[in-house]
Order: C-alpha cells, then structure tokens, then sequence
C-alpha cells in the first residue's frame, strides 16, 4: 500500500485508521455462476471456464452460486482468509452479489464482482458467439485488470464534544438531545438568554400558544415545558454559553478548536429577581427600554442581564443589590473549545427595511408582520380598553419577496403568520377591519388550511392582488391602490395601519459562522444542506451540521424536528466513526509540478500544496523550492475528479489510468463499432442494473465500464475510445445537480467537450453524450441504448460519405 | 539570471504573443516555453500589472510539443494515433476548464519584476534583465512604484 504524499510529508496527518492487509500475492479465484441455467441461452460457459482459466485463475464453476451448498464453500473461502487470494464472482451484478452474499460479505469476504449476466446475457439476444466473447471480455477485464483494493479508513472523530451556535429553538433543542445522548454540549449565543426569534414572536402557529417551550423528559409532568423550567436544559452534558461568539476554527474534521469570545455575565447566580438594580439603573437601553440592566421575560435562567453596548458602569445597580450578585469588573474572556462536530442553528431573521421601503417601511402607520406580534400582547390592554389601535388594517403579502430585485424566494411562514395575526386581531377588536392583500396564499397541508378557513370565518377580508407601492396622503395616511383580480376591479384602500409580510433572511451571524467552518452558503445566503432530499442537517463541511432556519425558514414545529433529526446526524458521527471504505488518491511527487489544478477542483477541499521535502523526488524542470500537492485521507471521498484534471497525470486514483485504458481496451474489443458507456457506480449503474434485471435488450455493441463517479473521466480516456474504433460515447451520471461528489458531473461535461473538440480537429467523428439518469429511468434503457447506437451510425455513415466526397487532408 | 541555450533560441524569433522584451522600468526579456506549460495560470495571478494574462483559446499544437511523459504529451500521442489531418487550429475552451488555456504575454505591460518566473511551477517561463537603454523608450509604460515583487 502506497503512503500519500501528505503523509509522507507530514502536513496532513491522517486519521486513526485500520488498514486491511492487501490479500497475498497475485492468485486469483474466479467463482462462475450459471444463474440456475438463466444464461445458456445465449453463454457458452464450456468456453467461458476454459478461456478463463488459462493463466494464474481457478475457476470454480457452480449452476448458483448464491444457492445453500455454494455458500459452504464461501464459508471455507471466507476462512481462507487471504490465501484464496483476490475472488471474483462471473456472475451478477456487484449490487445484486452484494445482497445476496450479504452474511458472508458482513464477515469480511471480499468479493469483486463481473456481471455477465444483467449486463450481458440477460439485455442480449440469440447471438451465441458475440454475447459469450463480450461476457468472456467482461469477465477478463475485471480479473486481469482490478482496481487498487479499497482501503478500510475507520475515521474516529477524536473529540466527543459537541459545539451548537446558536440557542434559539432549533439550537436548544439540539443541544438537550445530545447532552441527553451522552455528549458533552457547549451552546453558543450570541444574546444574554436562549430562546431566540420565539421568544420574541408570542404565539405562534399551528398551535397558537406561545413559541418557547420545549419536549418535556419522561421525567417531567405534561408533554411540552417552558424552557425557564424545562429541566431537560439543566442536563450536566450541556454547559451553556451567553453572549458567546465564535471568533476562530482551527484543527480537521473530527477534531475542531474554536476560540470562542464570551462577554461577562457581570450578573451572577445569587440573583433573587428583586427588581431594585433595575429601579436604580440612570441610563436607557436600548430599542426603547428604559434601563440598561433589565429582565428578560421568556427566559427565566438569566434573571437580569446588562446591555453592554448602553451600560456606564456607574455601578448604582451593584450598591443596591441586597444579595451582591452584581459585579461589573470581568473583562471578555477568549477560551479555546475541542470538539468532534458542531452544529449551525444561527436562525434566521427578517428582511431589513430597506426591501420594502417602496411599501412605505419607515413612515408611521407602516409596520412588519414581526413588529405587529411584538405589539399584540400590548395591545390586549387596549382591547380591554375597548380602543382598538386602528379601525382599518391591511396586510401585504410577499412584500418584498418573490421578487428578482429583492429576496426571490418564498420564505414560506408569512402566510400563516399572517392569518395567524389577523385571526388574533379579529378576537382582540371586534370592530377592526382586516384585510389581507395576497398573490397567492400558501397554507399547504390540511392543518394550515384550517386556519386560513377560520380567517375566513372570523371576518377577515382577503383580497386577491399585490399593491406595487403605498402612498402616504397629506394627512400621513397610507393609500393603497390594489387591482383586486378576484373582482376584477382597481381598488383603493386607506387603512389605519399598513403590516407588511416581509420575508426571512439568514442572520449575518451565520455567514460568518459558516465562513469559519468551511461550510458552503446557497444561493439565498442560507446555510447550503449537502443534500437536498436525504442529508438536509447535514452541511458540506464534513462534521458540520445544521438545523432550523439556518438552512432555511422554519417554523418552531419543524425546528423542533429538525434539531432533533441533526442531533442524531450528529450521534451517528461521532459513534459509528465516520466514513468507512475511503480509497484515497495518491501524488506523485515525482511528476507533480504543484500547478494547483487539482486544489482547485476537489470539492471537499481534500487537496492542498505542501513544501516539498529535501528527499522527495521531484520533476526535472520544476524548481527546487516548489510545493507538491497532498491529499488529506480523510477529507478524500476518491471521486476521481482531481486525477482527471492532473495536467501532468501526476494524481493515481484507485482505478488508476493504466487499469482504466486497459478495461477499455479488454472491452471495445472483439465489435466492429463499439459505443462505448462510462457509468457511474452510483445513480447510473442503479439503473442500468434494474434495466438488465428487467431484461430489457440492447445491442451487443454497447460496452459499460463502470467508474466511481463521472467526475474520474478525462479527455485521455474518450481520445483512447476514438482510437479503438468507438462509433461513439455515451457518460450516464446521476441527474443534474444530484451528483454524489458535488462537481463529477460538470467536470465530466467538461472533458467531453474538450474531447470533442480535440477529436473533430483530428478528423475523426465520435458523438460523445452525457445522460443523465436515476433508477426510474430504467424502464426506458434498452429503448434509448438502441436509439443513441442507430443515430450513432448515421453520423457516422454521414461522416464517411462527407469524406469520400473530399479525401483531401487524409493521411 | 541569464537564458537557457533554448531561451536565448526563442528569444532571437521573439514570436510577441507569448514571449516578448519588457518595456517596464526593470528591463527584462520575457520567455515562455510552450511545451512545458501546463495552463495553470500561477503566472497570471502572480504578475503585478496584468501583463500575463489566460487566453480563452487553445493551441492543440501546444500539446504536440510538450514532452511526451507529461499528462499533455500523453494526449497528445493518443490523439496523433488517431489523426486523419493535422489538428486545425485553436479552438474556444469550456469555460470551467482551466489547465487547456493558452497564456498570453503582453510586453507592453510587463514591469520585469520576475514574479511569474518564481511563479511558475514548471519552468515555462524564463526571464533575463537587458539594459534599460536597449530597451525601446518609446513603448515604455510607467509602472506603479512598488509593483515589481
């Protein structure tokens, strides 16, 4: 087993790991299955084990090589250990060998697969000789030319520590469970008490009761608890940290140091709640409070708590705290923190005012849906008043969303939180009129559309169409004009009171948060999720995870789950140790010129340039001061894709070059005109493999070749397929966008287009294309094979009569 | 630092796209070796004053000269194996591409400073200071203080 360069060079020091021994020598045990007679129709398997057993292969031919009696003699191979040397199944597919083996492959038996059956025999016709010579070609290039053996990285985060930023809800909620599954948990924020955007909100949907409360334990009464009293916070895993930020990252995936800032607390745990700091303070908070040291309601932990960016320090607070729990002299204190895995949970927060100033934001009368629910527990007072604070009120939906110029998405809440607001105002002021102005209103799901029909039923008034401004009168009214499309009619509308339903954007905190841990933003500014479908609390920084609105808006009900759902993301990573099968590339440092090529491809930033050592060999006219490029085995997920943009061939991946060209060679041979296919081992060889297991046909000419990810594919590769005579190409991948390694797939675009080009200019014409597959598109396989090999022949009779008809330039 | 045997030779047919004699204020003969150029463009990012510069085309003729042990020459023996002509002539890249480009040298920017020289990682390019009076004074170009690396 080769060492990578990074190791060798120390820079990159990789992983605990557990390395399989590499099986003896070269000996190799071709076990050839008949599939229970399911090929002879089309296989001569006489032929098969007499071509295949010449040279250093044992043949072990069986009618089923998945049946009782067979697998006692896996059994003994499997106890062979190593000296049944490399095992190969003449068979099916690895996937179907897989399932079917799966006892003795879970007790470590090791067995490559050649599929001759549903990527042969079964997709063929009658013709006896060619489908026998193409599974016989299958079946050699898989034993003569094998790829590097996978190498086993048990990876080991070495820290069980856990880092959540962020104690809103989501965060919160995170945090406890995985205190509660035995981790220990720091949780960062940024504020002076947990809780968040829900602690500020009242109530919300689709309960309509107050937002911060969490699960309450089994050891709690009731089923939900507010977080002052939920114990489930006490829990001695999890240590909370206030007005904490995260200042810097450093260390590896698993093993993460932040240095973390924490402004004092300044008001200690003796606190009794009595109230007579907050009579003595002289100096006004902030956004309006009259004291700079006051109580935060919602949560109960932190009693009173100081704003700094307003406090004096006159210290007429600490002289009248009858319990000294007052003390204003700590500074800012910076402490480093180790963990295996930390968790985005920064929120979201809503739009600034500027979106909507062309809807009359910053003038008096005009508010946001936020502003409102902030106001609505005052304004109860009022309703018991018999006052209501306007007669009028009208709502504007998607202000400022959806719209190019502003936020372009739907940030999803807005509608419910609206009707929400205008249900409660209705209940409030009986004589209030509201009216809501929408495009559309998005109340999915029987449960949301209840509620938009109790709006209706409390005498809410929708109205269908978007207001494009709202104008102020002389009196400092707001004039709405609306085209009521349901109506339709223009309409003017002069409300008492304008609330716009502004959209949710990510907090600035996250940005910055996720800058430092290398994960990835989307295209809105939200925290980008690996995966959009299956892996959505999980970020593209490996052991960096993310829940609640952070990856995008979220109401306190899918926060909740989400955090839940990420705690055992985050469980599973630091337990089950990672990822397992990684085969690593390796450099050269011999021919590695360190151009950076490969740096700048990899999309898990598993490549770097490192200082080459007095001893390591290097290319002839590289200088003696220049940097080699290094993997780091554990950031490494051997899609290929650095390998394939090597400029100098100096990347060897586990199907390395040499193995590749010959497996194209071994397969394009014997046809006159192969079309030759690159597969993807992941979405593409799904499919394929259903196909065959359907026995859709196809021609005989078609030659897959399976590759890791298309992304290993180079120019190299497709010009060698020209050479052999290909009649054309086809790349199956997985679909676009859905590439499991990121950037396989446009890498493979690429090459394709380069190739293209490069082979045109030298006269040949080979149509190259890239599919793009998933399973369900294996009902329709052996029908589009079909087609791209018929239009391939027109080309290609197109291309020769073009030819015969101008032979100049021919050599 | 003087030239190469082989970057003197270049240099006599300055061709002007690639190669060319500075007209900064650090006089100095720019060579670029084509063959042994990978594309990658350290060059461009380390020059001061933008006088390096990746070209959205390629020469496949660059591939034909680089030596046959590198990713470029192997390529290049691929595709000669299947050669009906000669290849026909630059063509424009895919945009993501960045090891296929050619590298474009203006003389007219360049300040001589040799920052592409340590820059680069294989030792395409290659550069000697020539007095300042050989220099062509008319097409000289004032350079920024503190420019040259």
């Amino acid at each position: 087993m080769r060492v990578t360069a990074a190791c060798e060079a120390g820079a990159i020091p990789p992983r605990d790991r557990t390395e399989e021994a590499a099986p003896a020598g070269d000996a190799v045990r071709a076990l050839l299955c008949e599939c229970a007679g399911t090929m002879a129709g089309n296989i001569d398997f006489d032929v098969l084990e007499q071509e295949l057993s010449r040279g250093a292969v044992t043949v072990e031919r069986r009618a089923m090589w998945c049946g009782r009696e067979a697998k006692g003699r896996l059994v003994e191979l499997l106890d062979l250990g190593d000296a049944a040397g490399r095992v190969l199944l003449v068979g099916c597919s690895s996937d179907f060998a897989a399932r079917r083996l799966q006892g003795l492959t879970d007790r470590g038996l090791h067995l490559e697969a050649a599929d001759i059956r549903e990527g042969c025999s079964w997709v063929h016709g009658d013709a006896r000789d060619t489908v026998t010579d193409k599974a016989l070609r299958i079946a050699q290039a898989a034993i003569r030319f094998p790829a590097r053996r996978q190498r086993r990285v048990a990876l080991r985060p070495s820290a069980d520590r856990v880092a959540v930023v962020g104690a809103g809800v989501a965060g919160t909620q995170a945090a406890v469970e995985l205190a509660r599954m035995g981790h220990p948990v720091e949780l960062l924020e940024r504020r002076p008490f947990i809780g968040g955007r829900a602690t500020a909100i009242g109530a919300v949907f689709p309960t309509g009761d107050c937002g911060p409360c969490l699960p309450a334990t089994a050891a709690q009464s009731g089923v939900r608890k507010c977080l002052y009293r939920n114990v489930a916070v006490d829990h001695p895993n999890l240590r909370i940290r206030r007005r904490t930020t995260v200042q810097s990252v450093t260390g590896r995936a698993g093993d993460l140091t932040l240095q973390v800032r924490s402004l004092p607390e300044m008001v200690g745990s003796a606190c009794i709640d009595c109230g007579l700091c907050e009579a003595a303070c002289p100096v006004p908070g902030p956004g309006g409070r009259a004291t700079a040291i006051a109580g935060e309601v919602y949560d109960g932990r932190v009693l009173r708590s100081i704003d700094l960016d307003s406090c004096t320090f006159c210290g007429a607070c600490a002289e009248v705290c009858p319990v000294d729990a007052i003390d204003l002299t700590p500074e800012a204190a910076l402490e480093e923190l180790h963990v295996g895995a930390v968790v985005i949970a920064t929120g979201c927060e809503p739009a600034p005012g500027n979106l909507v100033s062309h809807l009359g934001y910053g003038r008096p009368h005009v508010m946001t849906q936020v502003e409102l629910a902030e106001k609505l527990d005052s304004w109860r007072e009022l309703s018991w008043l018999g006052r209501a604070p306007a007669r009028h009120l009208v709502m504007i939906q998607c202000a400022g969303s959806r719209d190019e110029r502003r936020l372009p998405y739907c940030s999803r809440l807005c509608c419910m939180i609206a009707i929400k607001h205008a249900i409660r105002l209705r209940e409030l002021f009986r004589e209030m009129r509201v009216t809501i102005c929408f495009q559309e209103l998005r109340t999915p799901g029987a449960r949301d559309e209840t509620w938009y029909l109790a709006a209706r039923r409390a005498g809410v008034e929708f109205v269908r169409g978007s207001p494009a401004t709202v104008q102020i009168d002389g009196d400092g009214r707001p004039v709405i004009d609306v085209e009521d499309i349901g109506a339709a009619e223009l309409r003017r509308l002069r409300p008492d009171l304008v609330v716009l339903s502004t959209g949710l954007v990510p907090t600035e905190e996250s940005a910055a948060v996720a800058r430092l841990l290398g994960a990835p933003l989307d295209g809105d500014g939200f925290v980008a999720q690996l995966d959009a479908k299956n892996r959505t609390t999980e970020t593209r920084a490996d052991g960096v995870f993310v829940c609640g609105s952070a990856s995008g808006p979220k109401t306190v009900a899918e926060s909740i789950t989400d955090a839940a759902a990420a705690a055992a993301r985050v469980h599973d990573y630091l337990t089950a140790g990672g990822r397992q099968d990684v085969c690593p590339v390796t450099v050269d440092a011999a021919r590695c010129v360190g151009c950076a090529a490969c740096v700048g491809v990899c999309p898990f930033g598993a490549l770097a340039l490192v200082d080459r050592t007095a001893v390591s060999p290097r290319p002839a006219n590289v200088l003696p001061d220049a940097q080699v490029a290094a993997v780091a085995v554990d950031a490494c997920r051997a899609c290929g894709i650095c390998a394939a943009s090597c400029p100098e061939l100096a990347i060897t991946h586990a199907l390395d070059d040499d193995t590749l060209l010959s497996r194209l060679r071994m397969l394009a041979g014997g046809v006159e005109g192969p079309v030759v296919g690159f597969t993807c081992a992941e979405c593409a060889t799904a499919t394929f493999n259903l196909s065959g297991q359907r026995r859709d046909r196809y021609p005989e000419r078609v030659r897959l070749i399976e590759l890791p990810c298309l992304g290993r594919i180079s120019a190299l590769h497709l010009v060698e397929a020209a050479r052999l005579g290909a009649a054309g190409v086809f790349l199956a991948g997985c679909v676009e966008g859905r590439c499991h390694y990121q950037r396989g797939d446009s890498s493979a675009a690429e090459q394709v287009a380069l190739a293209t080009e490069l082979v045109t200019q030298m006269g040949r014409t080979m149509p190259i294309e890239q599919w793009h597959l998933c399973a369900v598109d294996h009902t329709g396989i052996g029908h589009r094979l079909q087609d791209f090999c018929d239009r391939v022949d027109e080309t290609q009779a197109a291309a020769g009569r073009k030819r015969e008809l101008s032979p100049v330039g021919e050599r | 630092m003087p030239l190469s045997a082989r970057g003197r030779q270049v240099a006599d047919g300055l061709r002007g796209v690639t190669s060319g004699v500075s007209a900064g204020v650090l006089g100095c003969e720019v060579v670029r070796h084509d063959e042994l150029c990978v594309g990658c463009g350290r060059c461009v990012a380390a020059c001061p004053t933008g006088a390096m510069r990746q070209d959205d085309w390629f020469d496949p003729a660059q591939l034909f000269s680089a030596p046959v042990e590198s990713g470029r020459g192997a390529l290049a023996v691929a595709l000669r194996r299947i050669a009906r002509h000669e290849p026909s002539g630059p063509f424009r890249v895919p945009e993501r591409i960045l090891t296929f480009r050619g590298i474009l040298f203006s003389a007219d920017l360049c300040a001589g400073c040799g920052a592409c020289v340590r820059a680069c990682p294989t030792g395409a390019v290659e550069a000697c200071s020539v007095p300042v009076a050989d220099v062509d004074g008319a097409s000289r170009t004032p350079v920024p203080a503190g420019a040259c690396a």
